[in-house]
C-alpha cells in the first residue's frame, strides 16, 4: 500500500470495489495505553460473520493487553499471536488486497501500516453437493459439481492425491472477474496443448463470463461446425477420468460444469456407466449408442427414399400395409416426416424449461393427443409416425446432450438431401459428415480418428488389464 | 507457429500406416471393382479369377519402382523429382501428362458412377445433378487435405470388406461346374486376362505422389504390400465368386456382374441387398473420387508453383470437371478410345516410374557424394 493512513486506504478500497457495494467496514481499537486505529473490511454475503466476530474481532479487541505502538512487523505479530486461524496472510500490494476482498477474503488494516492482514473466512450461502441431474448413474458416485469453485477443487483433489495434479487459476471477464481453474496432471499432460489453452484463455477479453458454454466458443477453432468441440460434464468422477487420460479440465467459478480439453468425437458416446458395468454389457451399450446415432441420421431418410423413389425394394408384405396406411394422406412423405420431426422438436424445446408438473401435460398433449389426432385427421400415416417415434427414442441414447442436439439437427439436412437425390443424397450426406468430422481437430488433436491400439476402448470396452 | 499448428504438424500432416494402406487400397478398389470381370472374361473365361491375381504384377512392379525412388529421395515425390532431374520443361510435361491422366480417371469414375446410380436406384436424377453433387462433395473432402481423405478411406476400407463379406452366402447356391475345367483358357488366355486386369489395379500410381507423407518411413514396404495384398484379395474373391455363382457366359453379358451376385443375399426387411450395396458402394466411390481429386490437386499445385491453396484449386476445377463429365460421351464416344487411353497410361506409368527409378539410381549417389 502506498499510504499508511487508515482512512485513505479504506477510501481506496471502497472506490475500487464500488461505493455502492455491500462493503462492510468496521473500525476498532487494538491494544492498551495507546490503542491503534484498525478496520476490518469484507464484502457482506461472501464471508462467515460468525468466524469474523469470534476468531478475529474478539481476540483483537479484548485480548490484546499490551501497547503495540512502534512494534516491528506488527501485522505478522498480530496474526501469529492473536488470530487463531489457519489461513492468514500478510500482503502489501493494494491491487492484490482488493482482488482478494472481491473473492471473499477479509482484510484487516491498521493505521500507520502499509500492509494488510488477509483472513480466509469465506462463507455465504451456496448450493450443496447433489447428484447431477443430467448425468445420472446406477453404480457410480453420486456427487456433482457445484457453483462454488472451492468445493469443485476439493472434490477433484479428494480423488487425485498425486503431487503432479496442478491447478492454475485465471481471471475472466472485465466486470465479472470470475475465477477460472485449469486442472491437469503435469507429468502426463501435453505441454503444447496446455500452453495453447493458457494463451487462449488469457486472450479472451469480455465483460463477463456468462457461462462455460461461452468460454468454450471463445477458445474453440471451428466456429461454424455443429459438432461440440469440447466435452462437458457435471460429474467429478468423469472429470477425474479425463484428467487421468492426460486431458485438461477447466471449471469457471459459478458454474457446476467442467470442460475437458482436448475432446474427441467418440468421447461423446461414452458414459460413466461403461466403466462400472461388465465388459460385455458395457460394450453392448456402446454399440447400441452408435447404432442409435446412425438411426437418428438415416432411418427417416431411408424410409423416405424407399416410399418415394424405390418402392420396388420394399417387400410385398410391407408394401400393402404401408400403401393402405397412406390412402387419403395429402402431404408428401417428406413433408410428413419434417412436420412430425418439427413437432417433436417443439415438444423437446418446450419441455426443457417447463416445471415438471406442466411438462406432464405437455407430454400428454404432445404424445397422445397430437400423435393420435394427426393420424386420425390423415395428416400423417402411422408408419411415418412410427419412424419418427423410433428416431426420437434413439436420440435419447446419446449420453451427451450437446452431441444429441447436434445429431438431431443433422437429420434435417440428411432428410433434405434424401428428398432431393434419393439414395445418392443419403450417401452424399454421410460422406460429407465423415469428411467434415475428419477435418476437425480439438487443439490440434484430430477430432475423429481411429487407431488400432485405441479400439479396445472405443466402440467396445475390453477387459481391464488386457 | 502457434502451439496448435505445432501439434498439427506433429500429428496431422503425415499419414499413419493404416491410413496410408487405406489410401493405396482405396485408389485401386472403387467404381470398376464390381465390374472387374467384364474385360477379363473375354480372355480367361472361367479362369478369370486367376487372371485377377496375375494382374497384381502391375502394382507390384510400380511398388518396386517406388521403393527404389523412395530409398534415394524419401522426402520428394515424383512431381518434384521430375522437375529436379528433367528440368522445368520436360519435367513439367511429364507432370502435365500425369495431371491429365488423373483428370481423365476422375471423369471415367464420375461417368461410370452416374451410369450406375441412374440405372439402379436414382433414374430420376439428371447426369448434371449427380456430377455436381458427387464432385462438389469430393472437392470439399480433397480441399481439406490428404489426411481427411485418408481417414474417410479408412472407413471405406472397412465398409468394402463388410459389403463383400455377405457375398459368401452366394457360395451355397453356386455351381462347381461354373469354374471347371480350371486352366482351360490356357497360359496365354490367363496372361492376356492378367494384362486386361492391370487396369483394375490402376490407382496404385498414387504412391508416386504420396510416399513422402507416410509418418513411419521404415514401414513403407510393409504398408504398401499390405494394401496390394488386400486389393488382390478383394479382386480375386470378386472374380472367383462372380464366376462360381454366375458362370462365365452370364458375366459376358453383364456390366456389373458382382451386383448380380449380391442379389443372392436376402435381408428380411428389404427385398434385396442391392439397396444397401449401392448406398454403401456410393460412399466407397465418393472416397475414390476424393482420392483422385487429391492427386489432381497435388499436380495442379505443382503446376501453379504452389501459389494457390488446395481449397481454391479444388473449387476452381470443379465446374470444369462437372462440365467435362456431362459431356463425357461426346469427348470419349467409344469404349475403344477409352481402352486405348487406359492402356497408354498404363504404359506411361510404367515408363515414368522406370525412368525415374533409373535416374535417381544414377544421379542420386553422385549428389550425395557432393554433399
Amino acid at each position: 500500500m502506498d499510504s499508511n493512513s487508515l482512512e485513505q486506504n479504506i477510501n481506496l478500497i471502497r472506490n475500487n470495489i464500488g461505493t455502492k457495494n455491500y462493503l462492510t467496514v468496521k473500525e476498532f481499537y487494538i491494544g492498551k495505553e495507546q490503542p491503534l486505529d484498525a478496520a476490518i473490511v469484507f464484502i457482506s454475503g461472501l464471508v462467515n460473520k460468525e468466524i469474523i466476530d469470534r476468531d478475529v474481532l474478539a481476540p483483537l479487541m479484548y485480548k490484546v493487553n499490551e501497547n503495540l505502538t512502534g512494534k516491528a512487523n506488527l501485522a505478522d505479530y498480530l496474526s501469529k499471536t492473536y488470530i487463531p486461524m489457519s489461513n492468514t496472510d500478510v500482503i502489501e500490494k493494494m491491487d492484490d488486497i482488493i482482488t482478494m476482498i472481491k473473492r471473499g477474503k477479509t482484510a484487516i488494516l491498521i493505521n500507520g501500516m502499509t500492509e494488510a492482514i488477509l483472513i480466509d473466512a469465506a462463507g455465504g450461502e451456496a448450493r450443496s453437493i447433489i447428484e447431477p441431474e443430467n448425468e445420472t448413474t446406477v453404480k457410480g458416485a453420486r456427487d456433482g459439481f457445484t457453483e462454488k469453485l472451492e468445493t469443485n477443487i476439493s472434490t477433484i483433489k479428494r480423488r487425485i492425491k498425486d503431487k503432479d495434479l496442478m491447478i492454475e487459476t485465471f481471471t475472466l471477464g472485465r466486470r465479472t472477474q470470475s475465477e477460472v481453474a485449469v486442472f491437469y496432471i503435469d507429468s502426463i499432460v501435453d505441454k503444447n496443448i496446455l500452453n495453447e489453452l493458457r494463451k487462449r484463455i488469457k486472450a479472451v477479453d469480455i465483460d463477463g463470463a456468462i457461462s462455460l458454454g461461452m468460454l468454450q466458443q471463445y477458445i474453440e477453432d471451428y466456429t461454424y461446425t455443429v459438432f461440440p468441440q469440447s466435452f462437458t460434464t457435471e460429474r467429478p468422477d468423469r472429470a477425474v477420468a479425463e484428467l487421468l487420460e492426460g486431458r485438461i479440465i477447466v471449471i469457471i467459478e459459478g458454474y457446476p460444469v467442467a470442460m475437458s480439453i482436448p475432446s474427441l468425437f467418440i468421447q461423446f458416446f461414452q458414459a460413466v456407466e461403461d466403466y462400472n458395468q461388465r465388459t460385455v454389457v458395457a460394450s453392448f451399450s456402446r454399440i447400441l449408442r452408435v447404432f442409435a446415432a446412425f438411426i437418428v441420421l438415416t432411418l427417416p431418410s431411408i424410409y423416405l427414399t424407399l416410399i418415394k423413389y424405390n418402392v420396388e425394394l420394399i417387400p410385398i408384405k410391407f408394401v400393402t400395409p404401408i400403401v393402405q396406411s397412406r390412402v387419403g394422406i395429402a402431404l408428401t412423405p417428406f413433408m410428413e416426416i419434417v412436420l412430425m420431426s418439427i413437432i417433436v422438436e417443439f415438444l423437446r424445446e418446450g419441455g426443457l424449461r417447463l416445471p415438471s408438473k406442466i411438462a406432464q401435460t405437455l407430454s400428454l398433449v404432445g404424445g397422445i393427443i397430437i400423435g393420435d389426432t394427426a393420424i386420425k385427421s390423415k395428416i400423417v400415416s402411422p408408419a411415418t409416425l412410427l419412424i419418427v417415434g423410433v428416431t426420437v427414442v434413439a436420440t435419447f441414447l446419446i449420453p451427451n446432450y450437446d452431441m444429441s442436439l447436434c445429431i438431431r439437427i443433422l437429420q434435417f439436412p440428411v432428410l433434405i438431401l434424401a428428398n432431393m437425390m434419393g439414395i445418392l443424397g443419403i450417401a452424399i450426406a454421410w460422406f460429407l459428415i465423415l469428411a467434415h468430422l475428419s477435418s476437425l481437430d480439438s487443439f490440434g488433436v484430430p477430432y475423429f480418428e481411429f487407431h488400432l491400439s485405441d479400439l479396445k476402448d472405443t466402440f467396445i470396452r475390453l477387459l481391464y488389464g488386457k | 507457429m502457434n502451439n496448435r499448428e505445432k501439434i498439427l504438424k506433429e500429428n496431422d500432416y503425415n499419414l499413419t500406416s493404416s491410413q496410408y494402406t487405406a489410401v493405396v487400397f482405396g485408389t485401386m478398389v472403387g467404381v470398376s471393382t464390381i465390374s472387374i470381370t467384364k474385360g477379363i472374361v473375354r480372355y480367361a473365361h472361367q479362369d478369370l479369377w486367376i487372371s485377377t491375381a496375375v494382374g497384381a504384377i502391375f502394382p507390384i512392379y510400380i511398388f518396386i519402382l517406388t521403393m527404389v525412388i523412395f530409398k534415394k529421395s524419401p522426402g520428394e515425390n515424383i512431381l518434384t523429382l521430375n522437375r529436379k532431374y528433367f528440368g522445368k520443361f520436360a519435367g513439367g510435361l511429364l507432370n502435365l501428362i500425369l495431371l491429365v491422366y488423373f483428370l481423365i480417371t476422375l471423369l471415367i469414375i464420375g461417368n461410370t458412377y452416374i451410369d450406375m446410380i441412374t440405372t439402379f436406384s436414382a433414374g430420376f436424377l439428371s447426369p448434371f445433378k449427380v456430377a455436381l453433387a458427387v464432385f462438389a462433395v469430393s472437392a470439399y473432402a480433397a480441399s481439406n487435405g490428404l489426411r481427411v481423405v485418408a481417414k474417410v478411406s479408412q472407413i471405406a476400407l472397412y465398409l468394402t470388406f463388410l459389403l463383400i463379406l455377405p457375398s459368401i452366402m452366394a457360395l451355397k447356391e453356386a455351381k462347381i461346374i461354373n469354374i471347371y475345367p480350371v486352366f482351360e483358357s490356357g497360359f496365354s488366355g490367363i496372361v492376356n486376362g492378367g494384362i486386361e486386369a492391370f487396369k483394375q489395379y490402376l490407382g496404385i500410381e498414387i504412391i508416386f505422389i504420396i510416399y513422402p507423407y507416410l509418418k513411419q518411413k521404415d514401414k513403407m514396404a510393409k504398408v504398401t504390400v499390405n494394401a496390394i495384398l488386400l486389393t488382390t484379395l478383394v479382386h480375386v474373391w470378386i472374380g472367383f465368386i462372380s464366376v462360381y455363382y454366375l458362370g462365365s457366359d452370364v458375366i459376358l453379358k453383364s456390366d456389373w456382374s458382382f451386383l448380380l451376385v449380391t442379389e443372392s443375399v436376402t435381408i428380411s426387411l428389404i427385398n434385396n441387398f442391392r439397396y444397401i450395396f449401392i448406398l454403401v458402394w456410393s460412399l466407397i466411390i465418393l472416397k475414390s473420387i476424393s482420392l483422385y481429386y487429391s492427386a489432381l490437386l497435388f499436380c495442379l499445385k505443382d503446376f501453379t508453383s504452389n501459389k494457390f491453396q488446395y481449397k481454391i484449386l479444388a473449387f476452381v476445377v470443379l465446374p470444369l470437371l462437372v462440365l467435362l463429365c456431362i459431356e463425357f460421351e461426346n469427348i470419349f464416344p467409344t469404349e475403344e478410345i477409352l481402352n486405348f487411353i487406359t492402356i497408354s497410361y498404363e504404359i506411361y506409368l510404367i515408363f515414368l516410374g522406370t525412368l525415374m527409378a533409373i535416374t535417381v539410381s544414377i544421379k542420386s549417389p553422385k549428389e550425395q557424394r557432393k554433399n
